[in-house]
């Protein structure tokens, strides 16, 4: 009975973790803790122990039995799946294919080169969330004659971009601007990178650009297909603006912009103002921890370098220097690959009439070059040992999907968890049938 | 010139005529209005369905000041100067009434009197940006989205885009609403305001009883559904389920139902004081009476949605209940313990009591399913037994609150009766905790059938557990001798509020997990104080029990 709470307790406590944080946090510190474990063994221990008390077994023992028998079954296939079953995802883009299943273990790897081209040399599952890394207990990676330590590990850190201005004359440069009216209020940056020379960015019917007088006439992008403000950096500190209408068809207001200036649109009574402006820009990313998660948290790490000490987020990409040599690091998903491919011929996303929310979802799918199947939600593929169902999807801004997100999974467990299934209800149903044909064979029992 | 004139007189008398509005007649001149078919969230539904469910959301009852709903969502595009200011919008939480430096005394205000608050707009961003990230939404924000959605409904059906009253040629098309019409059919939804008009307008000044009957507005109405039907798409809609739809409304089965139980539970009450044999023949013709009027209101339900009524907090309240009353009265068939028939009928009134109390926070509206819950049958299977397994644990409950009283009264009188009862609750708690761990195990075979995992720690399914490891051990503590008749009656009290964390608090207070398409906001300082009471009763009772000792 004591075990019985203390796993009841356990579990309520999980419960209250995963709705603070997230199912994944709640999975690994509570409901796969030792604590839990210990707990499990302790009660199918018990479990076998009454069951041998009980010996020798009479007929009206029997839904005892079962039951009991039944819950030891489905605790040991639970386990083989736990440690031997594979639950991944695939995430399918519309028309391409893959093999790729993501797992949802974390993988650190860094690669070095000298010049030429990098080399893996080191890739290891982390489990810093069990485990995390501290100043005092850092996770070390020896690098040949160097060495990388993980110093601190935040799970729910949000990464923070913000634009400074700097004096290297080989960055290029950044606005800020806002468009405001009566119907909508907006500020945006706009950034050049070394490799893009046109960025631009659509606001409902209108669209603003910025680019640099050198490569105006060379980027087509410049050229306007709709309405269209056009900035143009002349020099280290001024900035052109043109506007440009579609239904005139010609540049309807052209001249130089200082910061703080206003300069009425004419689309609407919609005015922009230029906020901040960088001849050069650099892009400095911050880490935060937020402790709880939201949409944009990721785990992130903190890497000790050289005497350097440098955040660096999943999925992201750290640079490191040292002498002649460059390291990177990178902590991403784990994956397998399957041995067949799985192409997305068509995703088909079913709503409810009239509204955007999906009233059904399927994946049209080409499996290993030859079999044609559609996945939906309640209809899952098994195959080669795998079995692949519709988990979710991935829409653009419109709404349109563009991609299917299957989840894989290969369960050795399940014939035993079924079976312990099995048993367990067909002991209570025993038990319930027993009981009420034999209340007296019952009361005896109670007052032993 | 002409146009705007008649329009200013035509403000002139619908206003008049709320403000002096005393006419019950008009309920049924206008009712015709009931039937036109919309388009709302993902079905199509009586326009009394939709101005019901609109009028609860704005203003959070189905009526405002006596007018029914239809009659009033109606004119808010009719004439909405007159609704601008007309104390419609609902704010209840304290602290948006304060940080919108609104009257505190009031909880009613004009949507004019908003449109004008500069804070709203801001509150609004605000919570657009934590929606964007995804952040959990504190009860504070939890307001202001109720406030977004009943500005902004009120504002689209005032500017015309509300009513989505004219369909597609497709059937997954977004019906068009009355901005969006045509010239012709524009001329025709007029046609049906003009007779409304005429229609009330009579009623007023009581002229000839002919022209108030409401034919009029019924011959608009039907003139426009019919170039709908000639002009766009054959049959639509669906006849004979919108007319079950309105007369589901107006019937309310599950109000009668809970009032019957109530009857039923008072004579119940009657029979044990006065151990008249008629007294509890007729109780039971009640309790029955409402369980047949029960089944009906879900067979309807059932038959409106095309799927199950297990979808929501709202309907699990229904059925419940609806198992806690059958299985009493199969046991009561049985066994003939008179006392079981009567903590079901308390505690099914109760529960559904709850649902017509507090219908913002158990949203009683039919609505589409997720995908994940549709067109499967272990899915509706497990749930159902989940839920009506809650249904026996109820009756323990019951039970037990019952033995926790006799405690009280004096321990030594009543043995025989203690005895007898922990006896049933042992009973009651075998039939839940069956029905539970099925419903447990077969909820896991869905699970790993449609998702690919057995079992997954998500939270509903986890507390599911853990009621049933709170009642097993009750049960295996009952076997071993540990726990006596007290310990039983108050055991199945407490562990009830097990039952509660799954089935209300996995919802309303963890709202985390996989079950999302259940969840709900509201009551949890309730249900909290309710729970509190609950163990303070069961305290105060061992306390009084062990020092009488």
């Amino acid at each position: 009975m004591f075990i019985i709470l203390g796993i009841a307790i356990v579990s309520a406590v999980g419960t209250v973790v995963e709705a603070q944080y997230d199912t994944k946090v709640a999975q690994t510190l509570v409901f796969h803790s030792p604590y839990m474990y210990a707990l499990l063994w302790l009660l199918c221990i018990t479990l076998f122990l009454v069951m041998v008390d009980r010996w020798p077994w009479k007929k009206r023992h029997t839904a005892f039995i079962l039951a009991h028998i039944g819950i030891i079954t489905l605790l040991v296939g639970s386990y083989i799946t736990r440690k031997v079953g594979i639950d991944g995802s695939v995430y399918l883009e519309s028309g391409k294919q893959t093999n790729v299943v993501t797992l949802p273990d974390n993988i650190l790897s860094v690669y070095a080169s000298f010049g030429g081209n990098y080399t893996n040399l080191f890739s290891e599952k982390i489990d810093f969330l069990t485990d995390p890394p501290s100043k005092e207990d850092p996770y070390k990676v020896s690098l040949g004659g160097d060495e990388l330590q993980i110093i601190d590990y935040w799970h729910f850190a949000l990464r923070e971009s913000r634009f400074v201005e700097t004096q290297n004359l080989k960055h290029p440069p950044a606005v800020r601007f806002q468009i405001f009216g009566s119907r909508a209020n907006s500020t945006q940056w706009l950034a050049l990178t070394d490799k893009k020379k046109v960025v631009s960015t659509s606001l409902g019917p209108l669209r603003v650009v910025l680019t640099k007088e050198y490569d105006q006439k060379k980027h087509q992008a410049a050229t306007p297909g709709g309405n269209q403000i056009l900035f143009t950096v002349l020099g280290d500190n001024k900035i052109k603006y043109e506007i440009y209408s579609a239904k005139k068809a010609m540049i309807t207001k052209r001249g130089v912009v200082g910061l703080g200036d206003e300069v009425v649109t004419g689309f609407m009574d919609f005015k922009i103002r230029l906020l901040n402006f960088y001849a050069h820009h650099e892009e400095k990313v911050t880490y935060t921890d937020n402790v709880y998660p939201n949409n944009y948290t990721k785990p992130a790490l903190l890497v000790n370098f050289n005497g350097k000490q440098q955040w660096m987020g999943k999925n992201s990409v750290l640079k490191l220097f040292k002498n002649d040599r460059a390291y990177i690091v990178t902590l991403g998903d784990d994956s397998i690959e399957l041995n067949f491919p799985i192409k997305l011929k068509k995703f088909i996303l079913g709503r409810y009439q009239g509204t955007m929310r999906a009233a059904s979802y399927a994946s049209d799918v080409t499996v290993d070059n030859k079999l044609d199947v559609n996945i939906s939600m309640n209809e899952p593929l098994k195959y080669d040992g795998y079995t692949f169902y519709q988990a979710s999807f991935q829409q653009d801004d419109m709404g349109n999907p563009v991609a299917s997100i299957l989840s894989v999974n290969k369960d050795p467990g399940r014939f035993l968890k079924y079976l312990g299934s099995l048993l367990i209800v067909l002991g209570s149903i025993h038990l319930f049938y027993n009981r009420r044909r034999k209340v007296k064979v019952k009361k005896n029992n109670e007052k032993k | 010139m002409k146009k705007n004139s008649l329009f200013l007189t035509l403000v002139i008398i619908v206003s008049s005529l709320f403000i002096g509005m005393t006419e019950v007649k008009a309920k049924s001149v206008t009712e015709s209005l009931k039937y036109i078919p919309v388009q709302d969230r993902g079905r199509i539904k009586p326009f009394d369905s939709f101005a019901r469910e609109t009028l609860q959301l704005v203003y959070g009852k189905q009526k405002y000041k006596g007018k029914p709903a239809y009659d009033v969502i109606f004119t808010w595009y009719l004439v909405p100067d007159h609704w601008i200011k007309e104390k419609v919008i609902q704010v209840n939480h304290n602290g948006l009434r304060e940080s919108l430096k609104l009257d505190k005394e009031e909880t009613y205000y004009t949507p004019m009197q908003l449109m004008q608050n500069e804070r709203m707009s801001l509150f609004f961003k605000e919570l657009a940006s934590k929606q964007n990230s995804g952040d959990k939404l504190s009860g504070y924000y939890q307001a202001v989205q109720r406030l977004q959605s009943q500005m902004s409904i009120f504002q689209a059906i005032r500017m015309g885009h509300g009513f989505l009253m004219i369909p597609g040629p497709e059937v997954k098309d977004r019906w068009r609403s009355v901005a969006q019409y045509n010239e012709e059919e524009t001329k025709r939804y007029y046609k049906m305001s003009d007779a409304y008009v005429a229609t009330i307008s009579n009623l007023k000044t009581q002229e000839t009883k002919k022209s108030s009957d409401g034919s009029q507005l019924t011959a608009a109405i039907n003139e426009f559904i019919k170039a709908n039907e000639t002009n766009v798409r054959a049959n639509y809609f669906d006849q004979s389920l919108l007319n079950s739809e309105v007369s589901y409304n107006n019937l309310q089965p599950f109000m009668w139902t809970w009032i019957l139980y109530l009857l039923g539970g008072v004579l119940f009450l009657l029979f044990f004081l006065f151990k008249n044999k008629h007294l509890y023949s007729t109780a039971l013709v009640f309790i029955i009476g409402g369980f047949l009027l029960h089944s009906y209101g879900f067979g309807i339900r059932v038959y409106l949605a095309g799927r199950p009524p297990v979808a929501n907090m709202y309907e699990t309240l229904l059925w419940v209940p609806w198992g806690a009353i059958f299985f009493a009265l199969i046991l009561e068939k049985i066994r003939r313990t008179n006392l079981l028939l009567f903590v079901a009928s308390i505690a099914a009134t109760l529960c559904m009591i709850i649902t017509s109390l507090a219908p913002n926070v158990f949203d009683p509206s039919l609505q589409p399913l997720e995908p994940v819950l549709k067109s499967s049958f272990w899915l509706t299977t497990h749930v159902l037994i989940i839920t009506i397994s809650y249904g026996a644990f109820f009756l323990a409950w019951g039970i037990g609150n019952i033995m926790m009283l006799f405690y009280l009264k004096g321990e030594e009188k009543h043995q025989a009766f203690l005895k007898e009862s922990a006896e049933t609750i042992y009973k009651t708690l075998q039939i839940g905790i069956v029905l539970l761990a099925a419903g447990i195990i077969l909820g896991g075979i869905w699970a790993d059938y449609s998702w690919g995992r057995f079992w997954g720690w998500d939270p509903k399914e986890t507390w599911a557990l853990i009621a049933l490891l709170g009642y097993l051990a009750l049960l295996h503590g009952r076997l071993v001798g540990w726990v006596k008749n007290f310990a039983m009656g108050a055991g199945s009290i407490l562990a009830f509020s097990l039952v509660i964390m799954a089935w209300y608090g996995v919802n309303y207070v963890l709202g985390a997990g996989l079950h999302s398409y259940g969840f709900g906001v509201g009551g949890v300082e309730y249900v909290a104080f309710a729970i509190f009471v609950q163990f303070l009763f069961v305290a105060v009772v061992a306390v009084l029990r062990r020092s009488r000792k």
